[in-house]
């Protein structure tokens, strides 16, 4: 009995020596790798059909486009100096005779011309009471009939306004200036010929506008009004010391719609913050340009393109271009014309910067920091869960261009890459120039500590990226074909805490 | 995926039952076929159904057995595991070092419901549930380690589950002197036994395919197909044949060859089920698409059947005024839901400190596919009753800590 005791015994400690502990789950660290994207992004990407073009070749350039224009041109004023006063009138004679009407250095020249308003004032005093018929007719005023201006005695002394307004002046494509009016008066009466019978008077000294004015100027300026082009680039900060550009070229297309070649001066300015930059527009020998005069049929068309310069103003990088100080000028050279008052000058210039550069090694960095917020789900799980993370990156590079991206992050946004204590820590990859290698580039890999992902576990947390550029043995070009891409394979690797299932 | 949640739920439950041949064998570690006797020997080997036996009848459930166990964590393994703050890289191998490919649990119950004996005959029915499963060591290295190769490929020997479940009512009868033989030689008897199986479900899997890949130029891809098979209601045949002699005054021999014809036909509701989901090179960047492909269907389908697979038996016994010791070798033809094709042997000892307080210790020796076994069990006889409980552990000698698994039986035998 007693040894089945003892066997009994025995089982029972042998099972009650099993200790079933509560289920409970440890926490253990756990390594992901997650593929996190294998793309191919086109240079042609970026096109973005406003300011950066993809010519007929695929080569890239940058574009931007404005508009300038005049007013119109308005009226033509001449000023007029006619003062005749008391000319005797005998009866039975019919005398013509030519006055200079027009004051001396107007700068133009009067042949034709549409007047849109004006006066001339005429008085016939002291007259006979045998007067029968008093007239006074001026030739080259004329009705659009043609029917010349013709002012009559009616009885009364006193003086007599015409408004010139719908009157032409002088002949449609006269070759002469017309400088002189030709009076002729008619007087009978029932006196003998050349007997006095009145005196006439006759005054044009207002100005006579003219909507319709034919002849020539010898300095004639119609100014353009303001023209502002912006290009919607952000530049980094360095990048006109990283990259020189090429070339640049500036083309302006006038439509000219008075009938007068002028001469076009202005200047291009370019703005990027405080900095300006401005050129004169000129042609290849130095000269101003002069425009075709439109004809009465159609404007005359003017292409201009320009080089000179216009790299230097291209090579600040700047946010906006104007031309400024604008204006058309119609000299002796232009010879004679006819303008309209509406007639304007209109004129579409485009920038164009093709995308031939040569690359320095030289610090570019982005301006403004880049907020990143970072949600409280996120931040728990950083904080609790997120061990180490990393980032492996392989890159193919078709284009010539190459360098070092440096990601700095920083609890603020005044990061200053230049003073450590500014920001937190600062991750680079280097992307070699298809100079270097068109194939795919040994991997890289970008690993954060748990120390650096706990910057993750604030609410906001700024990034500020800088590129050194990788100098380009001699001048690159930028295309943007099928064959222009970064291709780039990168794995997310993240070690993980379990935990809280 | 409801549905497959729900099946995998009753696989895990049934895999709590249990499903031996009798609850008792439990005792010795299965090397039982000679020890078998009455109503059990309907099991064991009908041969030994004797005329010169006490009647014997089965209080239902009273014979009851129930184990569960897996090839790779023990107590020892589950304890230092929920214990540990943190798992370290070696705490990692500690848990994964046994899989050998697989994380395979199995389960599986055994309950008597009625039976009786007399003289060479018995009637008896039981309910045998059995249920196994494996999940591939490389899902569990994903979810400890996370995804440090490039390709994970996954195999359905590694991931598969299966189940079932049937009541037998069982007729045997034993007793039988085989003739022609010398009589100066040891005579050799024989049985039979035939039973009729009411299956009560079925659970399989059918197919089973998946993949998780990651690389930077392919991106992450990963499949996963299953494929499981349902039936609900069926019926089937198994049948045994048995031999026994008493070589000697203390010495038995005896062979059985069961599930002869053994099959179960399901024929009130078979269903197969089917689940997958794909997706191919799918990058973090792109992630906002409609990146998964997935699906799941269930259609009806024909009548199936569950084939028992044969398993061959051979078995000696010593026997001793003071107590038996007795070997088994049992060899399955073919994995089935209740049979293994990888052969094993088992011993058995009984030992008689006093007529009343039987004693009983058994092993079975593991293989590649089956652990070892070890029972410990004691009765109380009183008369012609006789009570009895045993505790088996798995892959280690002593129940407890390092245990991989466990068996209960409990055991009832009332002769008159």
């Amino acid at each position: 009995m007693k040894r089945i005791i003892l066997f009994l015994m025995l089982a029972l400690i042998l099972l009650s020596a099993c200790e079933i502990k509560e289920p409970a789950l440890p926490v253990w660290d756990l390594d992901l790798n997650i593929p996190l994207i294998n793309e191919r992004y086109y240079v042609s990407d970026l096109a973005d059909s406003v300011n950066l073009i993809v010519d007929e070749n695929d080569l890239m350039y940058m574009l931007t486009e404005g508009e300038l224009d005049t007013p119109e041109v308005g009226e033509i004023n001449i000023y007029p100096n006619l003062e005749l006063f008391d000319a005797p009138v005998l009866s039975g004679i019919e005398f013509s005779q030519t006055s200079p009407f027009m004051a001396d250095e107007q700068g133009l020249h009067l042949r034709y011309g549409l007047v849109e308003s004006g006066s001339i004032s005429a008085r016939f005093a002291g007259v006979d009471p045998a007067t029968e018929i008093l007239s006074l007719s001026i030739l080259e005023i004329h009705q659009p009939s043609g029917e010349a201006l013709v002012i009559e005695y009616a009885g009364s002394e006193e003086w007599i306004h015409i408004d010139l307004a719908g009157y032409y002046f002088g002949a449609l494509e006269s070759a002469q200036d017309l400088s002189e009016l030709t009076l002729e008066v008619t007087a009978t009466s029932s006196h003998p010929d050349f007997t006095p019978i009145a005196e006439m008077s006759l005054v044009m000294l207002e100005p006579v506008s003219f909507s319709v004015f034919q002849g020539d100027f010898e300095n004639y300026e119609i100014l353009a009004g303001e023209s502002v082009a912006s290009i919607e680039i952000e530049y980094p900060h360095g990048i006109d010391e990283a990259v020189q550009v090429s070339e640049a070229f500036l083309e302006i297309e006038i439509v000219n719609e008075l009938g007068f070649e002028c001469e076009f001066i202005g200047f291009m300015r370019g703005i990027r913050g405080d900095l300006t930059r401005m050129v004169p527009i000129l042609d290849d020998d130095g000269e101003h340009f002069r425009i075709e005069a439109g004809s009465a049929d159609e404007p005359g068309y003017s292409n201009l393109l320009i080089h000179d310069g216009l790299q230097i103003l291209m090579q600040m990088m700047p946010e906006t271009i104007e031309i400024i100080d604008a204006r058309f000028i119609i000299d002796s050279q232009s010879g004679s014309g006819m303008m309209r008052k509406e007639d304007t000058i209109r004129a579409d210039y485009t920038v164009r910067v093709p995308f031939r550069l040569t690359v320095f090694e030289y610090p570019i960095t982005i301006q403004d920091a880049t907020e990143i917020e970072v949600d409280e789900d996120n931040r728990d799980l950083i904080d609790k869960n997120l061990m180490g993370a990393g980032l492996i990156m392989q890159a193919q590079n078709m284009i010539p261009l190459g360098g070092t991206a440096y990601a700095y992050f920083g609890t603020s946004s005044d990061i200053d890459v230049d003073d450590p204590q500014s920001f937190s820590f600062v991750k680079s990859l280097t992307l070699h120039s298809s100079q270097t290698s068109s194939d795919w580039q040994e991997p890289v890999s970008l690993e954060l500590s748990k120390t650096e992902l706990n910057l993750f576990t604030l609410p906001r947390v700024y990034l500020k990226w800088s590129f050194v550029l990788e100098p380009s043995d001699g001048e690159v070009e930028i295309y943007a074909g099928p064959d222009d891409f970064i291709g780039l394979k990168s794995m997310l690797h993240a070690k993980i805490r379990v935990e809280d299932i | 995926m409801k549905k497959l949640i729900i099946f995998a739920a009753i696989v895990c439950c049934f895999a709590s039952l249990g499903a031996l041949s009798t609850a008792r064998s439990i005792f010795f570690a299965d090397s039982y076929m000679l020890r078998a006797s009455g109503i059990e020997a309907n099991y064991w080997n009908p041969a030994k159904l004797s005329r010169s036996s006490p009647k014997e009848i089965w209080v239902p459930l009273s014979d009851f057995g129930i184990f569960v166990a897996n090839n790779s964590m023990n107590l020892d393994t589950y304890n230092f595991v929920v214990s540990r703050d943190t798992l370290q890289t070696a705490d990692k191998e500690r848990i994964l070092r046994d899989m050998d490919g697989a994380l395979r649990i199995s389960g599986g119950g055994n309950m008597s419901l009625f039976g009786f004996s007399w003289g060479n005959q018995a009637i008896s029915s039981s309910m045998n549930a059995y249920a196994k499963g494996a999940i591939s060591e490389k899902f569990l290295r994903l979810a400890l380690y996370g995804n440090l190769e490039d390709e994970y490929i996954f195999y359905e020997s590694n991931n598969n589950a299966s189940s079932i479940a049937f009541t037998d009512i069982t007729y045997g009868m034993g007793d039988i002197l085989i003739p022609w033989i010398p009589e100066d030689l040891p005579q050799v008897k024989a049985g039979f036994s035939a039973s009729f199986l009411a299956g009560l479900y079925n659970v399989s899997t059918q197919d089973y395919e998946g993949y998780f890949t990651s690389d930077l130029d392919s991106g992450a891809s990963f499949h996963q197909q299953i494929n499981a098979r349902v039936g609900l209601g069926g019926f089937g045949f198994k049948s045994m044949l048995g031999v026994h002699s008493e070589i000697t005054d203390y010495l038995e021999a005896g062979i059985t060859l069961d599930n002869i014809f053994g099959m179960i036909s399901w024929q009130m509701h078979n269903e197969l089920f089917g689940f997958y989901a794909t997706a191919d090179s799918v990058y973090a960047a792109n992630v906002d698409e409609d990146i998964v492909d997935y699906d799941d269907f269930s259609e009806e389908i024909d009548s199936f059947s569950s084939s028992l697979a044969p398993e061959l038996r051979m078995a000696v016994m010593y026997k001793h005024r003071y107590g038996s010791l007795s070997m088994d070798w049992v060899q399955g033809f073919r994995e089935s839901s209740v049979t293994n094709a990888t052969g094993r042997l088992s011993f058995g000892a009984s030992v008689l400190p006093t007529p009343m307080i039987p004693l009983s210790l058994g092993v079975s020796l593991g293989s590649s596919r089956v652990p070892l076994k070890v029972s410990y069990g004691i009765g109380l006889r009183i008369k012609h009753t006789e009570f009895g409980m045993a505790l088996q552990s798995f892959d280690s000698i002593i129940p407890g800590s390092s245990s991989k698994g466990v068996a209960f039986a409990t055991s009832m035998r009332i002769g008159f």
